[in-house]
């Protein structure tokens, strides 16, 4: 049991975190109401034509994206679970490294593809220019799939690669199991089934969500989440476009609700696959031979998911010419020296990588702490507090980097305006957003420990630091350094929240310094090469990250992410 | 599902609170009465912009080594984020100079009070130029202009339209890119003179253009990268092609000569009523911490030195007297100087202006 001096422990610290966290959100919200004279649920009913439009678009992406996920993500799984675990692993990362891909980076590397690639890349903007939601939906729908395509191989794989072939082989003599659709039903979807619903909740979630990627590549399109950042800023202006502050705060709240039921979705899909997780765990360590069609769809995986990157660095040092291109480091050197971006790269460096550091700093000992409270309130058997404290963490997933963004900027405006300017901004956004990941990763694994370690502890005379510091944390060790990298590796990454803050901040991350150089008039060939010459290194420093964390990542740890 | 119910239910009651922020948000009519909440001194000159490319690290440079003032760039967006940005602020700013509202832009903060008069002296800048200012002369300090024109592919037009009703007719049909007045300023400041240029029948006009299937874009780039025939857009991915006729600058021929080898298929267009001179001013906003180091940086900005690089680093003309663009690689041949052009509100006032994009937008989603 608890004691009442741990209860209010636990209140003091959940009222600041609920104000942190929903604070903004909340007065940036009466803000627009009072602007715009509609109370959030009107807003939301009596949506325009426009946001209908965004709406409807934005559904129709992240839904799409989610079945291209499934679709080409459950035959990857399949052909990698079948590879030997040495090469399993690599393979298995490889195709992992888009999803830490920051997505500027991402979009940048589609944009270099459709540009150098040769035969994709005219396929790809053929294809592009045939409609479905204006000129480059299809590319960004192969974006978004790649980007997500870890999402199934990192749930699926792992269950896959450990289910020992026996038996299949005694299910086809069952009855049940006699023909492919019944061995589909008795056990595939039964295994597979919540695992591939989470991934797609979570595509659905992160394409629903996505804006770099539809501001580059489909530059016509208009979703949600770029209605909300592009023209957010106008919103919340007394007497300045009271429309505008109407239409934000309609979509936002529908951009909540649809998140809010893929978050539902998600955190159901996911209790049932960690429970089927369990029961497969350990049957079979997956070394028969791969067969050659397998290997050779697992190899094309790895040639998809690296391609973009690569054509990236291609793209910096290609400089278009009247009469088609040469190679040069022009585009390099301009950014470097920052000559009319006015940011330069090192600049940009510097604050990506201390904002990554603060970020960290100030959403491990958070997030350790939401992670043990709603541990200890579930040991004690306080499902509510619980439940409650999960919650909270978890809120960030149902709102936007954008939503974030625009929170902060308006929330703060109302009570200190001075901390708009501040450095301290952009980290603490940050570490909102990356919160929920840092939970999700750290709970299971404080979960996983043995209750009566402690006590035993305990009994053995050691004291609650020496308990905590010699049990706790070296046990804990493997799941803090994979959320202490997610977390390095988002914030360095991180647009949408950015773009919409560090236009108060006066310093420019790296991700907004690739959108600047996209973003100016392309008369001069290096401009666009500058663009990814910037955009080259910061891809490189998340895939360092995330690499980095990769030895301490073990196939239980991350939730799938 | 109980739990996120209970989330929504969190979300939901911040906002009940109170729904009655209202009463003091609303802007001041008579400056006088204005008071702004100063911003504290920290030594620093805040300027806010969007990316103006003529704020080089050399200029940065040299206007601190001149004066010892520390400088930090705040960089948003586009020019109507910059005027946003401003009104955000609502006299409690937390910049102390603004640099590239133009004169659709400047009226509307100067209207609510949050810009100051400047006494920077002009002497040097074009008599055209402060005539075209007027009024917001007082407020602004004008450092760059140029002329927003339709630009046309000599490539696919065999005779180039003289009036703006030429197209409308159906040798247009889908082939003119306008960037939406909403969202993109130099399809505002198109939209502002074809208002003062063809009166009344500006609204027939767009009419006709979008029943003409006028492609309608968000941004400049997206009209002129994408779907304009004549520009750089043609070597760069997902470029579609479509439009032969679109909305940029008058000199803008004379920029894709100068990066394109002196060769260009593009020419700038002076239509009667499609031609508006944009004049992009810096402000030292009310409640600023350190107006007199603002306007130092305004009358460098406008010092010979400095003022010369525009047409090469901002890709606009200087203001001052005698000032043209450079004769290299074309870049003076292929631009167009038009004799009539509307400037500032378009002879609207603020109320007008509003009311008149409140109309557009209704027209856009129709």
């Amino acid at each position: 049991m608890q004691s009442p001096q741990r209860r209010w422990a636990d209140a003091a610290l959940i009222a600041p975190l609920a104000v942190l966290l929903l604070g903004p959100l909340a007065v940036a919200a009466n803000r627009l109401w009072a602007v715009g004279g509609v109370d959030p649920a009107t807003a939301a009913l009596d949506l325009s034509p426009a946001g209908w439009r965004s709406a409807w678009s934005s559904i129709q992406l992240a839904f799409l994206a989610s079945i291209g996920v499934v679709l080409l993500g459950t035959p990857v799984a399949f052909a990698l679970a079948k590879q030997p675990a040495r090469r399993r692993r690599w393979m298995t990362t490889a195709v992992a490294l888009p999803f830490v891909t920051p997505s500027i980076v991402a979009a940048v590397a589609f944009l270099a593809l459709m540009d150098v690639s040769g035969p994709i890349g005219s396929t790809l903007r053929t294809a592009s220019a045939t409609t479905l939601l204006g000129p480059g939906s299809i590319a960004l729908l192969v974006a978004m799939v790649w980007f997500n395509l870890s999402l199934v191989t990192r749930m699926l794989t792992p269950a896959l690669a450990r289910t020992d072939p026996a038996y299949l082989e005694q299910l086809r003599l069952l009855p049940q199991g006699n023909s492919a659709w019944l061995r589909f039903r008795a056990w595939w979807w039964p295994v597979l089934g919540p695992a591939l619903g989470a991934a797609a909740g979570l595509t659905f979630t992160f394409a629903f969500t996505s804006f770099a990627v539809v501001r580059w590549l489909a530059p016509e399109a208009t979703t949600i989440e770029l209605l909300l950042a592009e023209q957010g800023s106008g919103a919340g202006i007394p007497g300045y476009r009271t429309g505008l502050s109407r239409l934000v705060l309609g979509t936002a709240v529908v951009q909540g609700l649809a998140l809010l039921v893929a978050a539902v979705v998600v955190n159901a899909m996911q209790r049932h696959h960690g429970a089927r997780m369990l029961q497969t765990t350990t049957l079979h360590n997956g070394d028969a031979p791969a067969s050659r069609q397998s290997t050779a769809l697992a190899m094309s995986a790895v040639v998809f998911a690296l391609t973009p990157l690569l054509a990236v660095l291609a793209a910096s040092v290609r400089v278009r010419t009247p009469s088609g291109h040469r190679f040069g480091l022009d585009g390099w050197r301009r950014a470097l020296s920052g000559d009319a971006g006015g940011t330069g790269l090192v600049d940009a460096f510097a604050t990506s990588v201390g904002t990554a550091v603060w970020t960290v700093a100030i959403a491990m000992p958070v997030g350790w702490w939401c992670a043990s409270a709603v541990l200890s309130a579930e040991r004690a058997d306080h499902r509510r507090r619980a439940q409650a404290i999960d919650l909270l963490a978890m809120a960030p997933l149902v709102v936007s980097s954008a939503m974030v963004g625009l929170g902060s900027l308006l929330g703060l405006l109302r009570f200190a305006p001075n901390l708009i300017a501040s450095p301290v901004l952009l980290p603490m956004a940050h570490a909102t957003l990356v919160l929920p990941v840092v939970v999700r990763v750290l709970l299971p694994a404080m979960r996983a420990l043995p209750d009566d370690l402690e006590e035993q502890a305990a009994t053995l005379g050691l004291g609650p630091w020496h308990r905590w510091s010699l049990v706790r944390l070296p046990m804990l060790r493997p799941a803090a350094v994979v959320a202490a990298g997610l977390a390095l590796a988002f914030s360095l990454g991180e647009f949408g929240a950015s773009w919409i803050l560090v236009r108060s901040t006066g310093s420019t991350t790296l991700a907004v310094l690739v959108d600047a150089w996209l973003a100016r008039p392309g008369f001069d060939a290096t401009t666009r090469p500058a663009a990814m010459a910037v955009a080259s290194v910061l891809g490189l420093l998340a895939a360092g990250v995330m690499l980095g964390v990769e030895r301490w990542r073990d196939d239980r740890i991350g939730g799938g992410l | 599902m109980k739990a996120p119910a209970m989330l929504m239910v969190l979300l939901l009651a911040g906002t009940t609170l109170s729904g009655c922020l209202g009463e003091d948000l609303l802007p001041v009519e008579d400056c006088s009465t204005f008071v702004a909440d100063t911003r504290s001194d920290d030594g620093v000159l805040r300027v806010l912009t969007y990316d103006i490319a003529s704020l080089t690290p050399e200029f940065l440079e040299a206007f601190r080594n001149e004066t010892g003032i520390e400088v930090e760039l705040v960089r948003t967006g586009d020019a109507g984020a910059v005027l946003e940005q401003v009104l955000l602020y609502d006299g409690a700013p937390q910049v102390d100079l603004v640099l590239g509202l133009d004169g659709s832009y400047l009226p509307i903060a100067v209207a609510r009070c949050l810009i100051s008069e400047h006494g920077v002296s002009l002497a040097g800048v074009q008599t055209s130029i402060l005539d075209a200012s007027g009024d917001i002369g007082a407020h602004g300090v004008p450092f760059d202009h140029g002329w927003v024109c339709l630009n046309a592919d000599s490539g696919a037009i065999d005779t180039m339209p003289t009036s703006l009703w030429n197209l409308t007719e159906p040798a247009y049909e889908g082939r003119v890119a306008l960037p939406s007045p909403l969202s993109s300023s130099p399809g505002r400041a198109f939209f502002l003179a074809t208002l003062e240029g063809l009166g009344d029948e500006a609204w027939t006009w767009w009419e006709a253009m979008l029943a003409n299937d006028a492609i309608v874009t968000s941004g400049w780039s997206e009209a002129y990268e994408i779907h304009y025939s004549g520009g750089y857009g043609v070597w760069g991915e997902g470029h579609i092609g479509d439009a032969a006729v679109t909305v940029s600058y008058c000199h803008s021929p004379g920029v894709e000569a100068y990066y394109g080898g002196n060769a260009t298929t593009s020419v700038p267009l002076a239509l009667p009523g499609g031609v508006y001179h944009q004049i992009e001013y810096g402000a030292v906003l009310t409640g600023a911490a350190n107006a007199s180091a603002a306007e130092a940086f305004l009358a460098h900005l406008v010092s010979p030195e400095a003022n010369a690089e525009m047409p090469y680093q901002n890709l606009m003309y200087s203001v001052l007297e005698g000032a043209d663009l450079p004769e290299e690689e074309g870049y003076r041949h292929h631009s167009l100087v038009p004799t009539e052009a509307a400037s500032t509100l378009g002879g609207m006032d603020v109320v007008a202006l509003d009311l008149a994009l409140d109309a557009l937008a209704l027209l856009l989603e129709a």
